[in-house]
């Protein structure tokens, strides 16, 4: 339906006078950006678990160093003005700086499956405009055993938009049982507040907000491809404050 | 000896087509929020007995199978998740982990008429409502095109308060919809992932809705089906 956009779609548009891209649909709520299936995580020190029924997944050892890359698959307001567009235009993004701050945990998680989880010490993430799109995606596919000669180099070109810092990275991954049917599941939670970028004055001063979402660490078929130890599909929130109710009379009255 | 003819062919094309270097790939990814209703009165979150629930918007597609057919422009893509009940509950060390008796559905739909998104957002926010069911959630979730629809088996939940976030993973069967078979019949199993954390209160520009319990970021991956290696030999030998 999409490629069969024409006069009805533009005039639709039109007489909507939307300049806003067509994901604004998508958006509402607390998302700001949202990232989805081409993004990847690797570490330069993560071991395998056992690999009951054949599948298990990957445990950070204490100071392993961890690298996102990724592309934004949406952007909400403020920032609605970026709008993915491949090939012509990638946001893509990395997060790096971060490192295991001890070795991932496991625990038994229902009868006999895994829980794992990690915690990271603080880092820095990077967001870029770059035309024509040029980092790999899960689908071309992702070249192996990063880092090499497109990961993560090809997702830090272009214009730097926005950057930040990353904090609380907390991420768990579990598997329901010990068989090669269980089933994976995982989450990350962190916090995020932006420092700087061409698009910085559109989000300055909005203070630390959540990033969360899916973190599936499924190997070695599932969700990773070789060399790298998870699959991230999440977003970065942006929770406005809570409004106090006043009056005009008690306003004035801070100024008296 | 023509029927054959036509019969390698098609063989040929349905083996040379599917990737032979075969990864998982995911059929769409969505947000949302989940909630409950008890199915006995309690006060215990996911007891047993109680019904699970999620309503949200898809925000983006398979890259071939879908999103060449989809139009976010024109309409928009919500899921309805439910027919889930727990079957099994634990609460250790301040983690929740219960499993939910088969099966349950999850259903995705195409809506011209974007009640759920209630345009012009922002400034309006979408129609979740408040403590749903309601008047908006599920009905502006669930109406419209059902594009594609799915069975649930196997799910589980887990929530681990220490840390403020957890996850729903299920295993998810393609059964139907207008658009199921752009997706490829090998493709139809997979599983439904879905990262769960609190609700912030405030929003952009809207506040979390009230009476839901997570904010939903996930995806459905769906596994390509690995194929055999063969030879054209092998292939015509099939038919002699």
């Amino acid at each position: 339906m999409k490629k069969r956009i024409g006069v009805a779609g533009l005039v639709a548009l039109l007489a909507l006078g939307a300049t806003a891209p067509v994901a604004l649909a998508q958006c509402g709520g607390q998302l700001l950006m949202k990232f989805d299936a081409d993004v990847f995580a690797y570490e330069d020190d993560a071991t395998i678990s056992v690999l009951e029924g054949g599948f298990g997944a990957w445990k950070s050892n204490a100071g392993s160093a961890l690298t996102v890359v990724g592309l934004m698959t949406l952007f909400c307001s403020p920032l609605d003005g970026n709008v993915p567009n491949l090939p012509a235009t990638e946001y893509s993004f990395v997060w790096s700086g971060m490192t295991a701050a001890a070795a991932t945990t496991e625990v038994t998680y229902i009868t006999n499956g895994k829980k794992w989880d990690t915690d990271y010490t603080d880092g820095n993430f990077y967001i870029y405009e770059d035309s024509p799109a040029d980092a790999p995606r899960a689908t071309t596919p992702m070249p192996i055993n990063p880092p090499n000669g497109t990961v993560p180099v090809n997702f830090e070109d272009g214009t730097l938009i926005l950057e930040g810092t990353l904090s609380n990275l907390h991420t768990i991954v579990t598997r329901t049982n010990n068989t090669a049917s269980a089933i994976f599941g995982g989450s990350f939670s962190a916090d995020y507040e932006f420092t700087g970028g061409t698009q910085y004055g559109l989000v300055s001063g909005t203070g630390v907000n959540a990033l969360n979402g899916n973190w599936c660490g499924k190997y070695p078929t599932g969700c990773t491809p070789e060399g790298y130890t998870a699959h991230p599909n999440g977003k970065f929130d942006f929770a406005v404050t809570d409004v106090t109710p006043s009056t005009w009379g008690a306003i004035k009255q801070l100024y008296r | 000896m023509k029927l054959r003819s036509s019969l390698l062919l098609l063989t040929a094309l349905l083996v040379f087509t599917v990737p032979a270097a075969a990864q998982d790939e995911v059929l769409l990814s969505f947000t949302g929020y989940d909630y409950e209703t008890d199915g006995a009165p309690n006060a215990v979150y996911l007891a047993i007995g109680d019904s699970y629930y999620a309503v949200g918007f898809v925000t983006s597609f398979h890259p071939t199978w879908l999103d060449p057919y989809v139009d976010p422009s024109v309409n928009e893509y919500t899921f309805y998740q439910s027919g889930l009940t727990v079957d099994s509950y634990d609460f250790t060390s301040n983690v929740l982990v219960v499993t939910f008796a088969p099966v349950g559905t999850v259903e995705y739909f195409e809506d011209a008429s974007k009640n759920a998104t209630n345009p012009p957002n922002p400034p309006n926010c979408p129609a979740y409502g408040s403590n749903p069911p309601n008047a908006d959630a599920p009905s502006k979730f669930n109406d419209g095109l059902l594009a594609i629809s799915g069975s649930l088996d196997n799910a589980s939940l887990y929530y681990d308060y220490n840390a403020d976030q957890g996850g729903f993973q299920s295993e998810m069967n393609i059964t139907g919809g207008a658009y199921a078979f752009y997706v490829p019949a090998p493709s139809w199993s997979g599983w439904l992932m879905t990262g769960l954390v609190s609700p912030p209160p405030g929003g952009n520009p809207c506040p979390a809705p009230e009476g839901y319990d997570h904010q939903l970021s996930g995806e459905c991956r769906h596994p390509v089906v690995p194929t055999s290696r063969g030879t054209w030999g092998a292939l015509k030998k099939l038919y002699r």
